[in-house]
C-alpha cells in the first residue's frame, strides 16, 4: 500500500468534516456481509427504511485513520441485474435514484468459501462506473479449510483494491475502511474505468463462459482447495428436510423456542409491570388530582406500559431467531413447512411468523421480514392476527368457564377448538387472498442452504437491540398515541356521580367514622363505591356512548349495551374485555369465582339472562376471529406503509367474526339452547 | 491447486439421456441440460443462474426427491418439487447413486 502524501491526508480530513463519504456494501446473501458491517460500525449503526421504500437498510459510521466513513448495508442479492425488488433497489441506490445521495464507493463482498460464485457476482458489479473495493470475507474460515487468496494478485486481475477480511475475527476491517475511504475520495476517471473493464469478461457473455472466466481467475490468484462439504451435512440436511423427521424436528425446535420466550419473558415483564405500577402510584400520590394527573398516570404511563410490555417477547424472539438463522437451520425449517403451507398460498418461511403470532401478533408480524417475496410477506401479515395470541387467553378462560362450568374435558376441547378455529380461518383467508387481491401462487421455494455454522451470540445481541429500538421508535410511538386516544375516549366526559353512588360514599364515610369501625368492612364499601363509579364513568364516557350507538349492530349476536361497551373498549387490547366486564358487572376484581357467578346471573334490562349459551358461544367465536387489537393495526400500517391493508384486514376479520358468531348463535338457538 | 469442475474443462462427460432432477438418486452427479432451464419462469431461471446453477454446470444431489437439495461448486440449493421436476439433467457416466 503506497504511503499517503501530507496534502492527500489534509484533503481527507477536510472532506470528512463536511459530509462523510458513503460506502455501500454490496453482496450475496450468506456471505458474511452483515457480520462485516457490524464489525465496521459496531454500535454506531441504525436500521431504517431506505427513503421511499419499505426495504430496510442498516446505516452506520466507521472510524478510519483519516476520518469517518458512512456505510450502508444494502440487502443481500444474488445478482444486480435480477428483476426482483431487492436487486432493483440496489441498482437504484447505486445510481443515486433513491436516497439523498448516491454512494461514493461500492464495497463488493466476495465470500472466500464460495469464491468462484463471488467472482461472477463481482464481475457484474464492477461494470458500474463508480469506485469499487473488493472485500474478501470469511477468509479465516477458508484458510482453516485450506484455501487462500492472494489479494495483490486479485487486485491486479480485477483492476481495483482488494482487502482480505474476517467479520468474526476483525481481520482486515480497519484496512477495508481505509481503502474504501481512499477510493471514495479519489473517485474514478474514465481512463481507469476503461482499464477495469478490460480486465472483465464482456457483459453479453453466457453463464458458462462467465464461470470459465471465474475459474481462470481463481487458478491465478488462489492457492489450495476447499474440501467438499462433509457427508455429515448431507445426513443432517436429509433429516431436517424429511417430511416426518424434518417436521418433527421443526415442531420440537419451535416448541422449545416459544416455551423459552414465554418462560424467559415473564421475568422482565414482571419487572416492567412493577416499574410502571410503582411510577404510576408515585405520580398519583405527588400530583394534584385532576385531568393532568389522569393524563399522566392513566394515559401516558398506562400507554407506555402497554407498549413496552411487548418488548421482552420481541427482543427474545429476534435473539433466538437470529441464532437459528445464523446456524443455518431456518432455511431447512422453511422447507419442512413449505409443502403444507403452499396449499394455502403461503411460503414455508411463513411458519415462523404464524407460530410467533400465537404468542403475540406484534413480533409475528415483525418476523415476516424473513419472507423474501413481497406478496408472500403481505399475505402472511394479513392472516397472522387470526392466530390465537396470549391476549385472547383471559377472554377464552372466562367465556369457556361460563359455557362449560364443571365439565373440564369439554372446556379443554373448546380451548383446542378456539386455537384451531383461528388457525383454520387464517389459512383459508390466505387461500382466498392469494386468489383475489394478491393473485398468484406462493413463489416456488428456491433457497440457498447456507453451511451449518456456530451461531454468533454477538450478532444475535445486535439484532435483538436493533429490533427492540426499531419497535420502540416506530411502532411504539404510534401504539402509545392510540392508547392515549382510547384512554381519553373511555375517561371523558367526566360523569357526575349518581345519587346511588353518593349514598354509597356517604355510607362508607359514616361507617369509617364509627368508633368500632371494621377496617375490612370499610375497605369493601370503598371498593364497591369505586367500582360503581368506574361503571358509571365507563357507561357515560364517549366510548360508552359509542356503545349505545353501536348496540343495534351487535344486537343480532345477543350482546346488550354492557357487552357492546366491553367489546368496543377491548378494541384497545383484547385483555381489556375482562377488566371492563369486571367494572360493568360491579364485582370484586380479584375474585374470579365471584366474577363468573356474577356474570352467570347477570341480567339484561328486560330481566332475561345476559350470558345464555348462544350469547356466550357467539361472543367466544367473535373474539376468536375479530381483529380486536389496535397495536397490531398500527404495526401493520407501519410494515405495509399504507392504511389500505390494515383497514382491509380489520374489515375482513371483523366481518368474518360477526358472521360466524351470528351463525353459531342461530344454530344454537335453533337447536333449543 | 484448484479443482475445476469437469464440465468447465470441456470433457463432454455427459452423454446420457435427459431426466428430471427429481429422478436422480442421492449422491448422483449430473449436468444440467442446456435447454432445461427454459421451462422455468423467467424469475426462477435468473435466480438459479445467479446462484450458480446454470446450463452445463455439474451438480451433486445431496437429498433426492422433493424438496431436492443439490450442490453446485460450494453452493447448496434447495428446490421445491415443482421446480426440480422442470429441471432436466444428464447423469454423469461412472457416477453411481450412493
Amino acid at each position: 500500500m503506497a504511503a499517503q502524501q501530507p496534502d492527500e491526508l489534509e484533503a481527507l480530513r477536510v472532506y470528512s468534516t463536511e459530509r462523510p463519504p458513503r460506502a455501500a456494501l454490496l453482496g450475496q446473501p450468506n456471505t458474511g456481509k452483515t457480520t462485516l458491517f457490524n464489525r465496521l460500525c459496531g454500535s454506531r449503526a441504525r436500521t431504517a427504511n431506505i427513503p421511499g421504500t419499505t426495504v430496510e437498510s442498516r446505516v452506520g459510521l466507521a472510524a478510519t485513520t483519516h476520518g469517518v466513513l458512512e456505510i450502508m448495508d444494502l440487502p443481500g442479492i444474488y445478482g444486480l441485474s435480477l428483476e426482483v425488488p431487492e436487486s432493483k433497489l440496489c441498482r437504484d441506490c447505486l445510481d443515486g435514484r433513491i436516497g439523498d445521495v448516491a454512494p461514493d464507493v461500492a464495497v463488493i463482498i466476495a465470500d472466500a468459501t464460495n469464491f468462484s460464485r463471488s467472482l461472477r457476482f463481482a464481475s457484474h458489479a464492477l461494470r458500474r462506473k463508480m469506485p469499487c473495493v473488493i472485500a474478501i470475507t470469511l477468509a479465516d474460515d477458508a484458510r482453516r479449510k485450506g484455501f487462500s487468496v492472494n489479494a495483490a494478485a486479485l487486485s491486479e486481475c480485477l483492476g481495483c483494491p482488494v482487502v482480505i477480511t474476517s467479520g468474526r475475527t476483525g481481520e482486515g476491517v480497519d484496512e477495508l475502511a481505509d481503502a474504501a475511504l481512499r477510493a471514495a475520495l479519489h473517485g474514478i476517471s474514465l481512463e481507469s474505468f476503461e482499464q477495469r473493464l478490460n480486465h472483465l469478461p464482456a457483459s453479453s457473455v453466457s453463464e458458462s463462459d462467465l464461470a470459465k472466466w471465474a475459474n481462470d481467475v481463481l487458478v491465478e490468484v488462489a492457492s489450495g482447495r476447499l474440501a467438499a462439504a462433509s457427508s455429515v451435512s448431507d445426513r443432517v440436511d436429509r433429516a431436517l428436510t424429511h417430511p416426518v423427521s424434518g417436521l418433527a424436528t421443526f415442531i420440537l425446535v419451535m416448541s422449545v423456542l416459544f416455551a423459552s420466550i414465554f418462560w424467559l419473558a415473564q421475568f422482565p415483564m414482571k419487572g416492567l409491570d412493577f416499574i410502571f405500577g410503582t411510577s404510576g402510584d408515585w405520580l398519583r400520590a405527588v400530583m394534584p388530582a385532576g385531568p393532568l394527573r389522569d393524563l399522566c398516570v392513566d394515559g401516558i404511563i398506562g400507554g407506555v406500559a402497554g407498549t413496552v410490555v411487548f418488548l421482552p417477547q420481541i427482543c427474545l424472539l429476534f435473539f433466538l431467531l437470529s441464532l437459528l438463522e445464523d446456524s443455518g437451520y431456518l432455511a431447512r425449517a422453511a422447507f419442512a413447512a413449505d409443502k403444507f403451507l403452499r396449499r394455502f398460498g403461503l411460503p414455508g418461511q411463513a411458519f415462523v411468523p404464524l407460530l410467533s403470532s400465537h404468542a403475540c401478533a406484534l413480533p409475528g408480524i415483525m418476523s415476516t421480514r424473513l419472507i423474501p417475496d413481497p406478496k408472500d410477506r403481505l399475505a402472511t401479515i394479513l392472516v397472522a392476527p387470526f392466530m390465537s395470541c396470549t391476549a385472547r387467553l383471559p377472554v377464552y378462560v372466562l367465556l369457556i368457564s361460563l359455557l362449560f362450568a364443571g365439565r373440564p374435558w369439554l372446556a379443554g376441547l373448546a380451548f383446542v377448538g378456539c386455537y384451531a378455529t383461528g388457525a383454520i380461518a387464517g389459512l383459508l383467508s390466505a387461500f382466498l387472498v392469494r386468489r383475489t387481491l394478491l393473485k398468484g401462487p406462493a413463489r416456488p421455494m428456491l433457497l440457498e442452504m447456507p453451511p451449518y455454522r456456530r451461531p454468533s451470540v454477538r450478532i444475535a445481541l445486535w439484532v435483538m437491540y436493533d429490533r427492540g429500538v426499531l419497535f420502540i421508535k416506530n411502532a411504539g410511538s404510534m401504539i402509545l398515541a392510540i392508547c392515549v386516544v382510547m384512554w381519553w375516549l373511555s375517561a371523558y366526559p367526566k360523569v357526575a356521580p349518581s345519587p346511588e353512588l353518593l349514598q354509597m360514599r356517604a355510607q362508607t364515610s359514616e361507617v369509617a367514622l364509627q368508633a368500632n369501625a371494621n377496617p375490612e368492612q370499610v375497605q369493601a364499601l370503598e371498593s364497591a363505591a369505586n367500582l360503581l363509579e368506574s361503571r358509571e364513568q365507563q357507561l357515560g364516557s364517549m366510548a360508552g356512548k359509542l356503545g349505545l350507538i353501536a348496540e343495534p349492530l351487535f344486537h343480532p349476536l345477543g350482546f346488550d349495551h354492557q357487552l357492546t361497551v366491553a367489546v368496543l373498549t377491548s378494541f384497545l387490547a383484547r385483555e381489556v374485555f375482562v377488566s371492563t366486564l369486571m367494572i360493568i358487572s360491579s364485582t370484586d376484581a380479584n375474585d374470579e369465582a365471584s366474577l363468573l357467578d356474577r356474570l352467570t346471573h347477570n341480567r339484561r334490562a328486560d330481566g332475561t339472562l345476559l350470558f345464555t349459551i348462544p350469547t356466550a358461544a357467539s361472543l367466544l367465536v367473535f373474539f376468536t376471529l375479530a381483529m380486536q387489537c389496535l397495536p397490531t393495526l398500527a404495526l401493520v400500517r407501519r410494515e405495509t406503509q399504507s392504511w389500505k391493508w390494515p383497514l382491509l384486514q380489520f374489515a375482513w376479520m371483523s366481518g368474518l367474526a360477526w358472521s360466524m358468531a351470528w351463525i353459531v348463535r342461530q344454530a344454537l338457538l335453533t337447536g333449543g339452547f | 491447486m484448484v479443482v475445476i469442475p469437469s464440465t468447465l474443462m470441456g470433457d463432454g462427460a455427459a452423454q446420457s439421456k435427459r431426466i428430471p432432477l427429481t429422478q436422480l438418486a442421492r449422491g448422483q452427479r449430473a449436468i444440467i441440460d442446456s435447454e432445461s432451464l427454459t421451462t422455468l419462469a423467467e424469475a426462477d431461471r435468473c435466480l438459479l443462474r445467479a446462484m450458480g446453477i446454470h446450463e452445463s454446470c455439474e451438480l451433486k444431489v445431496c437429498k433426492a426427491g422433493a424438496p431436492c437439495i443439490i450442490e453446485v461448486e460450494r453452493t447448496r440449493v434447495g428446490l421445491c418439487g415443482s421446480v426440480a421436476s422442470k429441471v432436466f439433467v444428464k447423469p454423469c457416466d461412472g457416477c453411481p447413486a450412493a
